[in-house]
C-alpha cells in the first residue's frame, strides 16, 4: 500500500459558531490521499469541497478535526508555521487563480520564492524552467491581465510549483474554461502526477471527473463526504 | 524542482522585500507620485522658513555684539527727536556706566535708484583703529581724502553694488534739496559679508559729515548709546535713565534681539499658516492612505498572504513603500529648500523676513544648517507617515485570507 501523504480526521469547519447564522460547510470529513495520487473532491456547488480543499491547504484552519501532511499535524499551527509549511509543501491553484494582474507573468511566478530570500539569480532560473514547461517564455514579460484564462491559470500552476511542493491543490479548475483549455490542463496534470506530484482536485466537471488520470473520486454533499 | 532551502539571511530577505516595494510603488506611480509631489512640497515650504529663519537669526547674532547695550533716545509728544549734549554728563555719572557716546544716523533717500540707506555717524578713526578693523574691506585712500576727513565714509555691500551701477564706487555726491552744493564722500571700505544683515544699507561715515547729511543742527545727536561693563546691571541701569528722564526712551541690547527673534519667528509662523491649504491636502492624502487600502491593494495582501507570505513579510513591504516614499520627500524637499533659499536666494520670499529697510539692496543668506533641525523633519514626517500608512496593511493582512480573497 502507498504511503498516505494527506489525510484530514473529522474534520469540521463552522462559521459564526453559536450565532443565529451559524453556518457548517463541512462536517466530519475524513479522507486519505496516498502518495503520487491523482484524487478528486466531486459535489455540486456549496458541498463543503472549496472549504475542505482550503482547509487542507492551511488557507483556513478547522473548528475541529485535524489535517496531517506527510505525517504532520498541521491544522492547529501558528501562522508563522503554517506559512512555512504552505511554502514548503503545498501548491494551491485557486479557482479565480489569485494573480496580481499588473505584475508580469515571471515576478508572478517568482513571488512565492521572495520569503525566502533567494538571489534573484537563482529565482529566475526556478521561474525559467516553470515558463518553458507550461510554454510561458513568450509571455514572460507580459502583464498577467492582459493574458487569457488558459495562460492564467498556466501562470498560477506555475506558481504553485515553484516552492517544489510535493502536494498541489486545484480548486475547480476548469470552471472557467473551454473543452479545449480543460484538456490542456488535464495533460499538464498527468504529466505532473507522472513526475510524484500528489494532485488534488476540487471539481463538479464530469471531464475531469472522469479522465483516466484520476485514481479516486471523494463525493461530497451538503459538507460531508458520503464516497 | 527541488525544494528551495531556508537560508536567505535577514538581509537577503529585506532586499527582496525592498525590491517588491520598489515594484509596487511603481506600479501604483500615479497615486504615489501625487504623494511623493505633495509631501515635497510640504517639507520644502517647512525647511525653507526654518532654512532663512535660521540663517536669519545666524546673520543677526553675528553682529549683535557690536549693538549698543542700551540706545537712549528723546522723545516729544511721542515721537523721537534729537538729542543734546547736555545728557552726557548726568547719564555717565550713574554707577555702572562705563561709557556714553553720542550718535548721529538717519536716512538718506535717492531717486535716481529709488533707494533708502541708512547713514551713521561716528569717529571713523576710532573704526580704523579698533577692532571694527575686522569687518571692514579696506580699500586704498586716495591722496586727497585726508584733506577732507569728515567727507570719508565706509559703506555696505550692496549699497556698493548699487553705487557701482551710476560709477559712484569711490566717491558719492550728496544732495539735499535745500543746499546750493552737492558734497563728496570718498568711500574708504566695504563692510565685509557677515556683517550683511545689519550693513547692507549703511552709510557709516564721520560724525560731522553725517550730521551735514542729515540736517542737524551742531551739538545735536540722534541718540545716545550707554555701555555697561556689566550685563546685569543693563536692565537696571536703563530704568535709572528712565525715572531720571522721563522724556527718554531706552532700548536694551536683549530688547533688540528679541524683537528679532520675535519677528522672524512670528514671519516664520505667518508663512507657515499661510502655506494651510498645503499641509491640509496634505492630511488629507495621508487620511486617505491610513483610512484603507482599496480592494486591488487588498487582494494582493490575501495572494501574498494564500501563497505563504507572513503578516510581518506584508508588514515589511509596505513599511519600506511608506519610508522611501516619505524618506525621498523629505530628501528633495530639503534639498529644492536649500537650493531655492542659497542658490536662487529666495526670490518671493525673503521680503517677508527681511522688511522694508533692505527691500532695495541685494542681500546674500549664508548657509546656517543645523542638524538637529533634519532630524526633526525627519522625525515629525517620515517616522508618523510610516506608521499610519501600515497599519491599513495590518488590519488586512491579519484578516483571514479566505475571506479577503472573496471579498475583493
Amino acid at each position: 500500500m502507498e504511503e498516505t501523504i494527506l489525510k484530514t480526521v473529522k474534520v469540521t469547519k463552522i462559521y459564526n459558531q453559536g450565532k443565529h447564522n451559524e453556518v457548517v460547510p463541512v462536517r466530519d470529513a475524513s479522507l486519505a490521499v496516498g502518495r503520487g495520487m491523482a484524487v478528486v473532491l466531486k459535489g455540486p456547488s456549496g458541498s463543503g469541497k472549496t472549504t475542505l480543499l482550503s482547509m487542507i491547504g492551511c488557507q483556513i484552519k478547522p473548528t475541529y478535526g485535524e489535517i496531517v501532511v506527510k505525517g504532520k499535524p498541521v491544522s492547529k499551527l501558528p501562522e508563522k508555521f503554517a506559512n512555512l509549511h504552505k511554502r514548503q509543501h503545498i501548491g494551491f491553484v485557486f479557482q479565480q487563480f489569485h494573480l496580481v494582474p499588473d505584475l508580469s507573468v515571471l515576478d508572478n511566478i517568482m513571488l512565492p520564492l521572495l520569503p525566502w530570500g533567494m538571489s534573484p539569480l537563482e529565482r529566475r532560473r526556478r521561474a525559467e524552467e516553470l515558463l518553458t514547461e507550461f510554454e510561458l517564455t513568450p509571455r514572460r514579460q507580459f502583464k498577467v491581465r492582459d493574458l487569457s484564462g488558459g495562460e492564467q491559470q498556466r501562470v498560477a500552476i506555475s506558481r504553485s510549483l515553484i516552492n517544489g511542493c510535493t502536494v498541489l491543490l486545484a480548486d475547480e479548475p476548469t470552471a472557467h474554461l473551454d473543452a479545449q483549455l480543460t484538456a490542456d490542463f488535464l495533460g499538464y496534470m498527468n504529466d505532473l502526477k507522472q513526475k510524484g506530484y500528489t494532485i488534488l482536485i476540487a471539481s463538479h466537471d464530469p471531464v475531469v471527473c472522469e479522465n483516466a488520470m484520476v485514481d479516486r473520486i471523494i463525493e461530497m454533499k451538503n459538507g460531508e463526504i458520503v464516497s | 524542482m527541488e525544494a528551495p532551502s531556508p537560508s536567505g539571511s535577514w538581509l537577503e530577505r529585506q532586499r527582496c522585500i525592498i525590491d517588491y516595494s520598489l515594484q509596487s510603488l511603481f506600479r501604483r506611480r500615479t497615486k504615489n507620485g501625487l504623494i511623493l509631489i505633495m509631501y515635497v512640497l510640504l517639507i520644502f515650504v517647512v525647511s525653507s522658513v526654518f532654512f532663512i529663519t535660521g540663517s536669519l537669526t545666524v546673520e543677526l547674532f553675528s553682529t549683535v555684539d557690536e549693538l549698543p547695550d542700551i540706545t537712549v533716545q528723546k522723545l516729544i509728544g511721542g515721537r523721537q527727536t534729537s538729542i543734546q549734549e547736555s545728557y552726557f554728563p548726568a547719564i555717565r555719572e550713574i554707577p555702572g556706566v562705563g561709557d556714553v557716546q553720542p550718535r548721529v544716523w538717519g536716512y538718506f533717500y535717492l531717486q535716481e535708484l529709488q533707494a533708502n540707506f541708512t547713514v551713521y555717524g561716528m569717529d571713523l578713526n576710532q573704526l580704523e583703529a579698533g577692532d571694527y578693523q575686522r569687518i571692514i574691506d579696506w580699500k586704498p585712500v586716495p591722496q586727497n581724502t585726508r584733506e577732507h576727513p569728515d567727507f570719508r565714509m565706509v559703506i555696505g555691500e550692496g549699497v556698493y553694488r548699487l553705487l557701482k551701477e551710476i560709477q559712484m564706487q569711490d566717491s558719492f555726491l550728496f544732495f539735499q534739496p535745500n543746499w546750493e552744493s552737492a558734497i563728496p564722500f570718498d568711500i574708504i571700505g566695504t563692510f565685509k559679508s557677515e556683517t550683511q544683515l545689519q550693513s547692507n544699507d549703511l552709510m557709516v561715515m564721520q560724525t560731522e559729515g553725517a550730521r551735514r547729511v542729515l540736517e542737524l543742527k551742531p551739538g545735536d545727536f540722534t541718540d545716545l548709546v550707554v555701555h555697561v561693563p556689566n550685563p546685569e546691571e543693563t536692565e537696571m541701569i536703563a530704568l535709572k535713565i528712565r525715572r531720571y528722564y522721563p522724556e527718554l526712551r531706552t532700548v536694551t541690547r536683549s530688547q533688540i534681539e528679541s524683537t528679532y527673534t520675535s519677528a522672524f519667528n512670528w514671519k516664520g509662523g505667518f508663512v507657515l499658516s499661510s502655506m494651510l491649504v498645503v499641509i491640509f491636502a496634505f492630511l488629507v492624502l495621508i487620511w486617505d492612505k491610513a483610512s484603507g487600502l482599496s480592494p486591488a491593494e487588498k487582494k494582493e495582501i490575501g495572494i501574498l498572504k494564500a501563497i505563504g507570505w507572513d503578516t510581518e513579510m506584508i508588514l515589511s513591504v509596505k513599511f519600506w513603500e511608506s519610508f522611501i516614499i516619505s524618506f525621498c520627500a523629505a530628501i528633495c524637499g530639503v534639498i529644492l529648500s536649500y537650493f531655492y533659499i542659497y542658490w536662487l536666494h529666495a526670490p518671493g520670499f525673503k521680503e517677508i523676513f527681511i522688511g522694508w529697510s533692505t527691500i532695495y539692496p541685494e542681500f546674500k543668506l549664508v548657509p546656517d544648517i543645523d542638524i538637529k533641525f533634519l532630524l526633526l523633519i525627519v522625525t515629525v514626517t517620515v517616522i508618523p507617515y510610516s506608521a499610519i500608512a501600515v497599519f491599513p496593511s495590518w488590519k488586512a493582512a491579519i484578516t483571514d485570507t479566505d475571506f479577503i480573497l472573496r471579498n475583493n
